[in-house]
């Protein structure tokens, strides 16, 4: 029957739903207990029982200051029956009710997947750059002579690719994720500022380096070059286009390269890098080719096998990164 | 692995039991060497005999890494790999590519070290795939490397330092621009670097070996008992 406490929590809703139209009076408050993975006692926090999971975040940021709600990271449940308690969901999705326990994990500092994207690409354009440039500072035991065709291509595609990312991180993509644990960024920029930045750089724009290539064969590349560009470019759109703003929603990729690889954009850029080699004819360029598809190709078979998992028959019969092969 | 496969069993019996032999004649005999060399200033070598039993017992033992890999034994992949690799590398990238390394303490540590802490780890591989070696077997297995470990290391880094005077003055696995690759390579600067790599390596190996040792003779005590 009806009791005061009943009562009360009502007055509370009615409360709360005074201050936000998301939420129907009808329904009770709902109490969490927010415990860590070694079952130690967090807080207690009380929730509407509309409410999502990002307001489980806000309201336990309210609680404890140092866990902004990037850092968080709830689940239920333990060991194999752990489930993740996703951003945009409401709590209610989960089963959780009054009295219900979330397990609380905190991922560490965070930072911007945009913000990392943004340092970890300008670092090879600075570095090629401040090679191409100023060689004597570089290299000083050595006379500096002009450069060949081939090296003033090569930096130039260097620098045009990069830049395109940079358009890319602040105009065309959307992320999963908001942020990632901050260490990472230092595996990330080494990544690409050493190996496609310094590792290619330094015997690029060396004054010992000797083309063999003749200009047509390195125009050829270009042409091939840019076509991948422009293909990774268009992969990116069709990618955004499967995802509303604002939201994590995932899609099955169609069209173009897509009816022969889940991971279009993947192929192009690798096809890029391979005529990149050819061009700028240096092994580093081949050993980050090399380092590059080996990550790629992880990340592929990834994406494939969760898009299949999610999407089933939907799916098209299609490999997830090189058309009939892998 | 609740049952031993006959074929993988007759398999690591044989490595285990030829492993373990060789080691024990490359030990004594490099004991022996050791002994009758004691007068020299600095230490001239092994015979070759030592030397070419030392290459192709430890190059064998690339089969290690793989039979983790493969769930043959329980041993756990990364730290096999470890073991051999820094070994191989040593042996092949070192001693075999610089005739200077191959004299002094350092070829001498690392020889008697390696050979000497062999021999009870192959036999106890050996008698662990039939029965429940002898407790005194399993306490000279976890107990040699406390001091075989460092010994080894300190072998292996004296060792690396002695050869690397004679890879960078004879440009050993180097090439110069210009050429057609338009890249170079020093392989003396780079093992220079990655020597430090040593730091982290022995950290890993002689704390899985102690965490082993507690393990293991912990629970062999009171089995015994």
């Amino acid at each position: 029957g009806i009791n005061a406490e009943y009562m009360g929590r009502i007055a509370c809703v009615g409360v709360v739903s005074s201050t936000s139209t998301k939420y129907f009076s009808l329904i009770l408050t709902m109490e969490l207990i927010v415990r860590d993975r070694k079952d130690r006692q967090l807080a207690t926090l009380s929730l509407p029982s509309g409410a999502t999971v990002d307001d489980l975040k806000t309201a336990f940021h309210k609680q404890s200051k140092k866990h902004y709600p990037a850092r968080q990271y709830f689940t239920i449940g333990t060991d194999k029956t752990r489930v993740t308690l996703q951003a945009g969901k409401s709590l209610s999705e989960y089963g959780l009710k009054s009295g219900d326990v979330v397990v609380f994990k905190d991922l560490g500092p965070q930072i911007g997947w945009s913000t990392v994207f943004y340092i970890e690409y300008f670092g090879p354009i600075l570095i090629h750059a401040l090679f191409f440039f100023f060689p004597s500072v570089f290299y000083p035991s050595f006379t500096v002579k002009p450069y060949s065709y081939a090296q003033t291509v090569a930096f130039w595609s260097v620098v045009f690719h990069f830049a395109k990312r940079e358009f890319e991180t602040a105009f065309i993509h959307r992320f999963s994720l908001e942020t990632m644990p901050i260490f990472n960024i230092f595996k990330n920029c080494a990544h690409y500022w050493l190996t496609s930045g310094l590792l290619i750089a330094y015997f690029l724009y060396h004054p010992l380096y000797t083309p063999t290539l003749p200009d047509w064969s390195v125009n050829m590349c270009v042409v091939f070059f840019i076509i991948c560009q422009i293909g990774n470019f268009f992969s990116h759109i069709t990618l955004r286009d499967l995802r509303p703003a604002g939201t994590r929603q995932r899609g099955i990729p169609r069209g173009g390269m897509f009816e022969y690889a889940t991971c279009a954009n993947y192929t192009y850029e690798l096809g890029a890098w391979f005529f990149f080699s050819i061009l700028s004819q240096t092994l580093a360029s081949w050993i980050f080719l090399a380092t590059s598809f080996f990550q790629i190709t992880q990340w592929a078979l990834k994406k494939h096998r969760q898009l299949k998992k999610e999407f089933g028959d939907k799916v098209p019969r299609r490999k997830a990164l090189i058309p009939f092969v892998l | 692995m609740s049952k031993p496969n006959p074929l993988v069993q007759s398999y690591l019996a044989l490595y285990n039991g030829v492993s373990c032999l060789l080691w024990t004649y490359i030990s004594f005999s490099a004991a022996k060497h050791a002994y009758e060399s004691r007068a020299e200033e600095k230490f001239s070598g092994f015979p070759i005999q030592i030397m070419n039993a030392l290459y192709f017992t430890q190059t064998v033992a690339f089969l290690e890494p793989l039979h983790s890999l493969l769930g043959l034994v329980r041993s756990p992949f990364i730290t096999s790999f470890i073991q051999v690799a820094s070994r191989l590398f040593v042996l092949w990238g070192i001693i075999f590519l610089a005739p200077p390394a191959s004299m002094g303490l350092g070829c001498l540590l690392l020889v008697l070290s390696w050979s000497i802490v062999e021999v009870p780890r192959y036999s106890f591989y050996f008698f662990n795939l039939f029965t429940s070696p002898p407790y005194l077997l399993t306490y000279v297995r976890y107990s040699m490397f406390l001091v075989l470990y460092p010994t080894g290391i300190a072998g292996e880094i004296l060792c690396i330092l002695t050869g690397l005077p004679y890879l960078a003055e004879n440009h050993i696995l180097s090439i110069n621009m210009p050429n057609v690759l338009n890249f170079s390579f020093d392989y003396a600067s780079i093992i220079s670097v990655a020597i430090l790599a040593y730091i982290p390596g022995s950290y890993i190996m002689y704390s899985h070996m102690l965490h082993q040792r507690n393990k293991v003779l912990g629970s062999a005590k009171t089995k015994a008992q």
